[in-house]
């Protein structure tokens, strides 16, 4: 079976565009020939299904969960386009939003077993330990910010979060569970607040922390996509969020691209069409094949070297 | 030789050249242009890392830039100011010489000190007459600005000077006037536009020193804040309106941003 890629698309405020860049980058891919499925995780607020023009689904992920329905294909909503297929949270509200971690674990199996190439999964706003949890189990992480300083708090607060969490997880496999612990407790014993005072901290340590923090940067790979993008000076907005990322928390995060705000998306909105079928050529559809491409380049890519050095270590 | 000027002292960020990232020798124009870059630079920071570093460090900044600026456009002030850092370099060299000539020294060759920051600008700029502004002028610059010449800009300066000090008491008197009608006095656009006005400054004397177009003095005056493309801007031109009319920086920044503010959260509902 060929190697399925999960990109998750979040960033913590409401209303900046994850809808809107998960599903066009589901219909862009299956448009280039992938088997692609879209998961509509915005719990509480699931609408994907409206916007590609399909029913409110008879079973939904709850079902799933409560192992109700235990073969998750049976959830697969067919499309229009073809090669894509729908999972709505339509269903779902808030009742499920504290799954256990094996239970999303649970879940991004299924998803990973099902027959399709790429899995592109809707994230809900917020960064509740559901959300960021699906964003960390992906394999393309992927956040959607627009310049304005109430979503470009959000999603500083989305990283950090994202962070710290994936240090909590990851800390067990190199038995520092109780070093990380207690770091990361509500009452803040060690002051960390930040990224970086995090790694710093880890660092001081030394020995297999300092190995661990080495690690754990190279897998946090955050990715953030520019929406609703008006001026020359918004533009550069991006850049300058990357920079930031790197003098406040010490983190690598890729930035890839903007996308200009145009009537096309609300008028896509209005029709309840998807702007990959309305408007294929209007220029936010432009940029968006280009970060596409871009994601699909830096996979390839990051597949090569992996490979290269699995063969190396054999 | 050791310097006796106050304020002699470089800040950390080097001095107003190597604030604003001009050469010494830089006109009028490139200091505005510079001026206008900075002003960007901390607005993108400031969007850029909202949430990451506390507000009162771009304030600071903006009082950095801000101040740099308004010395550095003031012919009579950037004299001076270049006569105080030259001191300061000469008198750290004239420390460095003596330690190097030191007849035994304990530190080896290799081990000298990374020279200073300051000892690597450029030779402060030489105060002349006549100074042509004819570089690549950006749109941000007023019309009123290109062309003059140190001469008339040290006038502007000199006039604005005798203006500022002969209205002293019915400033003053002002102020006594609006605490009996009200207690505090709190600056406002309409108290700035009358403070100007008994100073007998005009809109387009105050362009021409500020380097800011009198469309911006005015709208700040009359609390016009669509006119600013933002915050950072609005508190920028604010700090030159400010500086020129000698008035209290901290008190009027405050006051005035918190009608910016107040207008921003009554839009959004």
């Amino acid at each position: 079976m060929a190697t399925k890629n999960i990109w998750a698309i979040g960033g913590g405020k409401g209303g900046v565009g994850k809808s809107f860049v998960a599903g066009n980058l589901g219909i862009l891919l299956a448009q280039s020939g992938y088997k692609v499925i879209l998961a509509d995780l915005d719990l509480g607020g699931a609408n994907l299904h409206t916007w590609l023009g399909v029913n409110s689904p008879p079973k939904s992920l709850s079902d799933f969960i409560g192992r109700e329905i235990l073969n998750i294909s049976k959830l697969l909503i067919p499309t229009e386009i073809p090669g894509l297929s729908l999972i709505s949270g339509a269903k779902d509200g808030v009742e499920i939003a504290n799954l256990k971690y094996t239970q999303k674990r649970r879940f991004l199996s299924a998803l990973r077993n099902l027959d399709a190439d790429y899995i592109v999964i809707d994230l809900g706003a917020g960064t509740s330990y559901n959300t960021v949890d699906f964003f960390l189990l992906a394999d393309s992480q992927l956040m959607v910010v627009i310049p304005e300083p109430t979503s470009i708090e959000n999603a500083y607060r989305f990283i950090k979060n994202s962070f710290f969490r994936q240090i909590f997880h990851n800390s067990k496999n190199f038995r520092l569970k109780s070093v990380v612990t207690p770091i990361l407790r509500k009452d803040n014993p060690q002051k960390v607040n930040t990224p970086k005072e995090l790694i710093d901290y880890l660092n001081k340590l030394g020995g297999k922390s300092t190995v661990f923090v080495e690690e754990q940067l190279q897998i946090f790979r955050p990715k953030i996509i520019l929406n609703q993008v008006r001026t020359e000076r918004d533009k550069k907005v991006g850049r300058a969020m990357k920079t930031a990322c790197s003098k406040y928390f010490n983190l690598d995060m890729t930035f890839l691209g903007y996308i200009s705000e145009d009537e096309s998306v609300w008028k896509s909105v209005l029709d309840r069409k998807p702007i990959a079928v309305s408007h294929p050529d209007c220029v936010p559809m432009q940029q968006l094949k280009t970060i596409c491409s871009d994601i699909l380049l830096e996979e390839t890519e990051s597949a090569a070297k992996n490979n290269l050095l699995s063969q190396l270590t054999l | 030789m050791t310097t006796t000027l106050e304020n002699a002292s470089i800040p950390e960020e080097g001095n107003y050249y190597q604030i604003l990232a001009i050469p010494s020798t830089a006109s009028l124009v490139e200091i505005r242009k510079a001026y206008e870059e900075q002003l960007e630079a901390v607005h993108l920071e400031a969007i850029s890392a909202y949430s990451l570093f506390p507000e009162e460090q771009t304030e600071q900044k903006l009082l950095q830039i801000g101040q740099a600026f308004v010395t550095l456009a003031n012919p009579i002030a950037r004299a001076k100011y270049d006569d105080e850092i030259r001191l300061t370099i000469d008198s750290e060299q004239q420390t460095d010489f003596q330690q190097e000539s030191a007849p035994i020294s304990e530190t080896p060759l290799s081990e000298k000190p990374a020279q200073k920051k300051t000892e690597t600008a450029a030779p402060p700029y030489k105060n002349e007459n006549k100074q042509p502004e004819e570089q690549d002028i950006p749109k941000s610059v007023p019309t009123e600005v290109v062309g003059q010449t140190q001469e008339q800009r040290q006038n502007f300066y000199l006039n604005l000077a005798v203006k500022n000090e002969q209205t002293e008491e019915s400033i003053e008197e002002y102020y006594s006037r609006l605490r009996a009608h009200g207690g505090n006095v709190s600056f406002n656009g309409a108290v700035l536009k009358q403070i100007r006005e008994l100073k007998s400054i005009t809109l387009d004397e105050l362009a021409k020193i500020t380097c800011i177009r009198s469309t911006y003095l005015e709208a700040i005056e009359e609390e016009n804040f669509k006119k600013f493309t933002s915050e950072i801007y609005l508190k920028g031109y604010l700090i030159c309106y400010i500086e020129a009319m000698k008035l209290p920086a901290e008190q009027i920044i405050e006051e005035y941003i918190n009608l910016y503010k107040n207008q921003i959260e009554a839009e959004k509902g």
